[in-house]
């Protein structure tokens, strides 16, 4: 029976792509539907298919091959367990895909089979509206034609993982790209509303100062548990403390900081860093390879609007 | 084109003993043993199922269907006429082969209809009783309980000895005091283990107490010679498949008098000289019992079949099949925990061997056999459940031989086995 199941199940997507394992699926679910419904299995399948892959491991290593074969039912049931824990991942793993546009989740920077250069989607996340992005009056850095928006939390791992390859892109782009960092406090993150506001008023003090907070911040990512770890970052980071506790006390920016991340829902944003460089989307901390390949894009797209004009 | 009957006959009228040369050659008229399955040769050792077919049975039927596939018996042009004229010749063919007269046999489809036939038109009076062995292939066990079960018909069953040899002390004594039975119906060569039975002497014994005697030759026709005048049965039915012929083909033989005891049970077609609304006049045997289009093609098929195993001929048939037997049976019992059934004497079990393990599923056996080796054996209980079941046996593999089959075969065979026997 358990044999039938997994043969039911592989053999029928097998049979789809080839019509050999077409008449294996259709004695594994004979053999399946006679079971369940209470009446012996006539096919001989298990029988068939535990002579197959014995006979089959006899040829390599005999004792390989008695080693299955005496413990066939036992490992047909690990089989069995395990095949349908890849089912399950399998179908979230297509769930992911359909609606965050990356197959291992909204904020993995894992490698996805189904979309192996990452969740770098050119309008294929439907979530994703990047015609509604705007930089607003935020932080930015660098300078030049293409600019990246991103959306991050302070207090989130994966907005930190992204920085330093955000670093390396700002350098190697120099004079070509500037980067907009806007506000998407991710609620999960206790204190991260606090976090937001907290950058804000260090952008209050001036870009330069404002860059090395946000920098800071994510150095210290972990110690920031507190109001007072926010004052007391501040103060290392050379901001005017008096007035940044003021600011922070008074939280005069919670209001820009919930308009940066209405901003960001409108855009289809749900997890952070989710990054926009023309119409292309980036969600998750991705490869240097794949930003460059965005902004390389974006560059070419850019040089062909300029052509059509000129 | 069919084989020529003197193709392969021996010098000087003595019997050929088949030399791996004459197995070689023989085997080449087999298209099947010149394929190859995984780039292995077919080592086909399910004989007593359905034998293989040589070219030359195929040619014949061919002939059939693209030079003369029409009626025979009944259409008067030429290719009816042809058809008759070799449907004919088929009768009279294989009539020759087991030395009885064209009329004594009637054409079947297999050993089954055989049974079925004498079964359903034999002559039973009240509390009648018909004598079978206690291992009979279901084609002669399930007639008999339906008649018990629809007409009242005793059906008494022989016991064999304990290494399932025949108990002809125990048949003799059985016969003589029971006075109600009318027929015995026994396997000739047992399916289940290649035993023969004495069928000569039983057949004598019956006849004194003016017992009908029916054989079921479905494993023995194949094997050995068989002439109906020496075996002294009334009855005998026997498969083509099981012996190089067509598929759906088989003889029922039955003497002359022994005719007069049947009245056919299915009418229609060619079983009747004429009928009214109300009456009908029967055919002369064999075509009363035959009713409707017969397998013309089959029966054609068949004699060739017959004509090829005349040329090999069957003498040397069943010494070769009874060498492989023993080079197997030595093999299986140098494997620990095997057990042979039916007699430890390989010269007793013809071209059978049927075993089975203490410790592995027959069916796991047979399926490795063949992704092993191609090794083509049965395994169950091949339709002698009765036997299993009073024996508490699951099934068995059966090996089953015949002229075509080889000692290298054997030795793959018993190579494949022998690793499978290892596994637990």
């Amino acid at each position: 029976m358990v044999v039938c199941i997994i043969a039911a199940v592989v053999f029928g997507i097998l049979g789809i792509f080839s019509a050999k394992y077409r008449a294996y699926a259709r004695e594994a679910f004979r053999c399946v539907s006679r079971t369940v419904t209470f009446r012996p299995c006539d096919t001989e399948f298990n029988r068939k298919m535990k002579a197959k892959i014995t006979a089959s491991l006899m040829k390599r290593s005999e004792k390989l091959g008695s080693f299955v074969y005496r413990r066939f039912e036992l490992l047909s049931w690990l089989f069995l367990v395990s095949m349908i824990a890849s089912l399950l991942l399998a179908g979230l793993g297509g769930y992911n895909l359909a609606v965050y546009g990356n197959c291992n989740g909204p904020e993995s920077t894992d490698i996805c089979i189904l979309n192996p250069e990452g969740a770098s989607i050119v309008g294929s996340s439907a979530a994703l509206k990047p015609e509604l992005v705007t930089e607003d009056d935020d932080p930015s850095i660098g300078s030049g034609n293409i600019t990246i928006v991103e959306f991050g939390c302070h207090l989130c791992p994966y907005t930190k993982k992204a920085e330093p390859v955000m670093k390396e892109l700002l350098e190697k782009y120099e004079g070509k790209i500037r980067l907009v960092f806007r506000n998407f406090p991710v609620k999960r993150h206790r204190l991260s509303t606090e976090a937001a506001a907290a950058s804000e008023c260090a952008h209050e003090q001036g870009d330069a100062l404002y860059w090395k907070y946000h920098d800071m911040m994510f150095e210290k990512q972990k110690e920031l548990d507190s109001i007072n770890a926010f004052k007391a970052l501040a103060k290392a980071a050379g901001l005017d403390a008096a007035r940044f506790n003021e600011c922070i006390d008074s939280q005069k920016y919670l209001e820009e900081v919930e308009k940066d991340f209405m901003d960001g829902q409108a855009a289809g944003v749900y997890g952070t860093p989710t990054f926009f460089i023309g119409n292309t989307t980036i969600v998750g901390p991705k490869s240097l390879a794949e930003f460059e390949k965005a902004v390389n894009g974006q560059m070419i797209r850019n040089e062909e609007i300029n052509a059509c004009v000129d | 084109m069919l084989p020529s009957k003197n193709k392969l006959l021996p010098l000087s009228g003595e019997i050929m003993k088949l030399s791996k040369m004459n197995v070689e050659k023989l085997r080449d008229d087999f298209p099947i043993l010149q394929k190859t399955i995984n780039s292995k040769p077919i080592v086909y050792f399910d004989n007593a199922c359905m034998t293989l077919r040589p070219k030359q049975v195929i040619e014949s039927m061919n002939q059939y269907y693209y030079e003369y596939p029409a009626c025979a018996g009944r259409s008067s042009h030429r290719l009816g006429a042809k058809a008759t004229e070799e449907y004919h010749k088929s009768r009279e063919t294989v009539a020759g082969f087991i030395g009885a007269g064209p009329e004594e046999v009637i054409f079947t489809k297999n050993t089954t209809e055989g049974i079925n036939l004498v079964a359903n038109s034999f002559l039973f009076g009240k509390d009648e009783a018909v004598l079978t062995t206690d291992k009979e292939h279901n084609s002669n066990l399930l007639p008999w309980l339906l008649l018990k079960n629809r007409k009242g018909l005793k059906h008494l069953i022989l016991r064999s000895n304990q290494d399932n040899t025949f108990d002809l002390e125990a048949f003799s004594q059985t016969v003589g005091t029971n006075r109600n039975i009318r027929l015995v119906s026994m396997v000739h060569t047992s399916n289940l283990d290649g035993y023969t039975i004495p069928a000569g002497e039983i057949a004598k014994i019956a006849h004194e107490h003016e017992i009908a005697v029916m054989l079921d030759c479905a494993q023995s026709a194949p094997h050995r010679r068989i002439n109906v005048r020496d075996l002294g049965a009334d009855f005998i039915s026997f498969s083509g498949h099981k012996m190089l012929g067509p598929t759906g083909t088989g003889v029922l033989y039955a003497r002359e008098d022994a005719l007069e005891k049947l009245q056919p049970f299915m009418l229609g077609g060619e079983t009747v000289v004429n009928s009214t609304y109300e009456t009908y006049e029967l055919e002369a045997p064999p075509e009363m019992f035959e009713a409707g289009l017969q397998n013309y093609a089959g029966a054609i098929g068949l004699a060739a079949a017959v004509n090829y195993l005349e040329g090999i001929p069957l003498e040397s048939v069943e010494k070769h099949e009874t060498s492989l037997n023993k080079a197997i049976t030595e093999g299986l019992q140098e494997m620990p925990g095997l057990s042979v059934i039916g007699p430890k004497n390989p010269e007793l079990r013809g071209g059978i061997v049927s075993f089975f393990s203490e410790k592995m599923n027959h069916h796991d056996i047979a399926l490795m056999l063949d992704e092993l080796g191609n090794i083509e054996v049965r395994a169950g209980m091949h339709c002698v459940h009765s036997w299993f079941n009073a024996h508490k046996i699951g099934g068995s593999v059966r090996a089953s031989l015949y002229f075509y089959n080889t000692q290298e075969e054997c030795e793959i065979f018993l190579g494949a086995l022998r690793k499978i026997v290892k596994l637990v």
